[in-house]
């Protein structure tokens, strides 16, 4: 019997038994936002024909292979890898709005795939990961909040707001690596390899409030989540309010609730008025009646598109950590783009001048 | 029929007890000769819960009392201490089977363990207030789990539904709510007939006429407040909520509304220019409902009534071949009933929301 693989982030079957390195392939070109049809006019090829490759029902000669790298802007060697030579498949998790494309939700997790093949070359080992998953029991014993608890035990989070988050959770052996996703729809996405580290894509446009609860909500799918289940978003987010404010030290402050108040308190905690308020109503410290007039009141000054309080926008560090201590210790660009599997000019582009892009 | 099937398997005679019986919470119990021996029973509340079972256990030995532990109206439970266990003599602290014991030695028919009130998301505090009571191995313990009314909307049901089954003992549910109508929070109603489904051995406590919903969706017994402040909790940073403060006059339970009503509120909104409805229970006989004024002889005559009208609904309920369907069909009535009521005063009566709320969970 043939074995099938339905390529999560291409939208395609692959024949697993008849040349696998067509996922390859296909994970590369969504990756780069090309339809089979532009690669194979780029490439002077049938669209047919990169169909069959992906599928694994047809292989190329060396020279065609070689010809759709050059267009991929990728070195050949790569798009010739097996399925799995960069781990086992992960589940994408990502904090989006609703009405992000599909096209655009399908090419970032491709481009998360890849990032993951790079970093498994320029990070490797050297960074352990010091986070577990807890995955959330199927009765719901276990709740996204106590997950959260114990997430901030792990790490020996003080009690109280976080500062660096970023620094937190890079500690913790997380790549944070910050990218233009092409969109403003989507914040972030996460995945974490069986065997690999979780890596986060997020989107730099982001305020900095609102990245730190992307960050923590995509830390809460690392934990919780390896298959997406129907609540899987509202368990990040409750992950994410407890982690960013834990209930223990936050409750106390949040009697008040007038939009002063949650000026103040964004300053203290970094996390927005929004989801203070939001906050204070899941921790019955307010009623229904006054989240809904608290959340009139954001919306009637503007506040829903953009709040007063600026939090500063974090940067990561581990990566750049990583390429500069192998630099100092005599390894080339040549070398780690290698290591990597990008073209020099790619991998320049993309890690030496500090974002993806 | 519930038939209360958890965790343990060696607690037949309090479960007997209890099962299937709507008690009466009280705490100056006058009416308790009038509760049904055969499907009523009486929790005492307040500082001297203990004295008054004592004293009314000679009289009433068949009787079902139970004394409510002072600690969930006045005591916030934590992962270290979810029990509140005061020293008897300033010395020593009591551990909680001494409490149990006290309950015991006063006469109580089965013991209520002394919980405080699980705050919103406190899930250390609610696992160790399970924990530390399944801890207790005797089988005429009952854990009382006060909880915030937010545990029961749909964010964190699932996850309160999963704890509570995890007690080896009834579990006497009690809802904190200082604002409204515990029940009338977004899913919170809904919340509730979950857990009574749900949970083996669930008795709806502190509750008012949605512990016979509760009933009709599998709880194991109901516990219902004499006066509106003993049909919830309130927070303690907040006390006690009224609607009307001006209007002392007691409420009245109009079964036929499938509501409560204070006496004033009907001879002046709904009956100042038309005849007031009637009714036909033991304690009224055909009498006016609006009667009732707001002196002691005033309250005491409503809460007769109240309670012979209870007896009733309850005896309907529990003889119904379905519960569930018996429930729908009260909400039905009431609904109805509303209009009508509306068509004899000739203004609109608007309707309380959980009646079509529970009719939508309840029709078969």
């Amino acid at each position: 019997m043939r074995r099938w693989y339905w390529l999560l982030g291409c939208g395609t079957f692959v024949d697993m038994d008849n040349g696998s390195a067509g996922l390859m392939l296909a994970t590369v070109r969504v990756a780069r936002g090309l339809t089979q049809s532009a690669l194979a006019k780029e490439a002077g090829v049938s669209q047919a024909t990169v169909s069959k490759v992906e599928s694994g029902v047809m292989s190329l000669p060396d020279a065609q292979w070689d010809r759709l790298a050059e267009v991929l802007d990728a070195p050949s060697g790569l798009l010739s890898q097996p399925v799995g030579f960069a781990g086992p498949p992960a589940t994408a998790f990502h904090r989006k709005r609703a009405s992000l494309p599909v096209s655009v939700s399908t090419q970032l997790r491709a481009r998360l795939d890849l990032v993951h093949l790079q970093l498994a070359g320029l990070v490797g080992d050297r960074v352990p990961v010091e986070i577990s998953r807890d995955p959330l029991d199927d009765d719901g014993y276990t709740s996204p909040e106590e997950v959260a608890q114990r997430v901030r035990s792990a790490l020996r989070i003080a009690p109280g707001p976080i500062g660096d988050l970023i620094a937190v959770i890079e500690a913790a052996g997380v790549v944070v690596v910050d990218a233009d996703l092409g969109s403003v729809k989507v914040d972030a996405l996460m995945s974490w390899p069986p065997g690999g580290r979780p890596v986060v894509l997020f989107g730099e446009h982001a305020p900095g409030d609102r990245q730190r609860f992307s960050l923590a909500h995509e830390l809460g799918h690392a934990v919780m989540h390896e298959v997406p289940t129907a609540a899987q978003e509202s368990e990040a987010d409750r992950f994410a309010a407890e982690l960013l404010m834990p209930r223990a030290d936050i409750t106390g402050s949040l009697g008040d609730v007038s939009m002063a108040a949650l000026a103040r308190l964004k300053r203290v905690w970094g996390v927005s008025m929004a989801a203070l308020l939001r906050r204070a109503r899941d921790l019955d410290q307010i009623s229904d009646y006054q989240y809904r007039q608290g959340s009139i009141e954001l919306s009637r000054a503007g506040y829903r598109t953009r709040e007063p309080v600026e939090v500063a926008v974090g940067r990561p560090r581990l990566l750049g950590d990583c390429l500069a201590a192998e630099m100092a210790a005599g390894v080339t660009v040549e070398d780690l783009a290698a290591a990597a599997w990008m073209t020099e000019p790619s991998f320049r582009a993309t890690y030496l001048q500090g974002e993806l892009r | 029929m519930s038939v209360y099937s958890g965790p343990r398997t060696t607690s037949p005679a309090s479960v007997d007890l209890l099962q299937d019986r709507v008690l009466l919470m009280a705490t100056d119990p006058a009416e308790v000769a009038e509760i049904d021996p055969r499907h009523g029973g009486l929790v005492v509340a307040g500082a001297q819960a203990a004295g008054t079972v004592r004293s009314l256990r000679d009289a009433f030995p068949a009787m079902p009392l139970l004394i409510e532990p002072e600690s969930a109206s006045s005591y916030q439970a934590t992962q270290d201490n979810p029990f509140l266990l005061s020293a008897d003599d300033g010395l020593w602290p009591l551990t909680l089977r001494d409490m149990l014991d006290g309950q015991r030695q006063n006469g109580a028919s089965l013991v209520v363990t002394p919980s405080g009130q699980v705050a919103a998301g406190d899930t250390p505090a609610l696992k160790a207030l399970i924990n530390q009571a399944n801890q207790v191995d005797d089988p005429d313990v009952l854990t009382l789990v006060p909880v915030a009314g937010i545990w029961l909307t749909p964010t964190h049901i699932r996850h309160l539904v999963a704890i509570l089954k995890s007690s080896v003992h009834p579990v006497l549910l009690g809802v904190v709510n200082s604002d409204a109508d515990p029940l009338s929070r977004q899913g919170a109603l809904e919340g509730y007939a979950r857990l009574a489904a749900e949970v083996p051995g669930l008795v709806a406590w502190r509750t008012d006429l949605s512990g016979l919903g509760a009933l009709a969706h599998g709880a194991f017994a109901a516990v219902i407040g004499r006066r509106p402040s003993q049909r919830r909790y309130a927070r303690l940073d907040k006390g006690p909520f009224a609607s009307n403060l001006a209007d002392k006059s007691p409420h009245v339970l109009m079964p036929g509304l499938m509501r409560y009503s204070r006496a004033l509120w009907m001879r002046t909104e709904w009956f100042a220019t038309a005849p007031s409805l009637t009714c036909l229970c033991t304690h009224c006989s055909g009498r006016d409902l609006d009667r009732f004024d707001a002196s002691t002889s005033g309250h005491a005559s409503a809460y007769l009534h109240n309670l012979a009208a209870l007896n009733h609904l309850v005896g309907e309920c529990l003889s119904s071949v379905s519960r569930r369907q018996w429930w729908a069909d009260q909400m039905r009535e009431a609904k109805s009933a509303h209009l009508e009521l509306g068509n004899l005063i000739n203004r609109q009566v608007p309707e309380p929301t959980y009646l079509e709320r529970w009719l939508a969970l309840s029709s078969v």
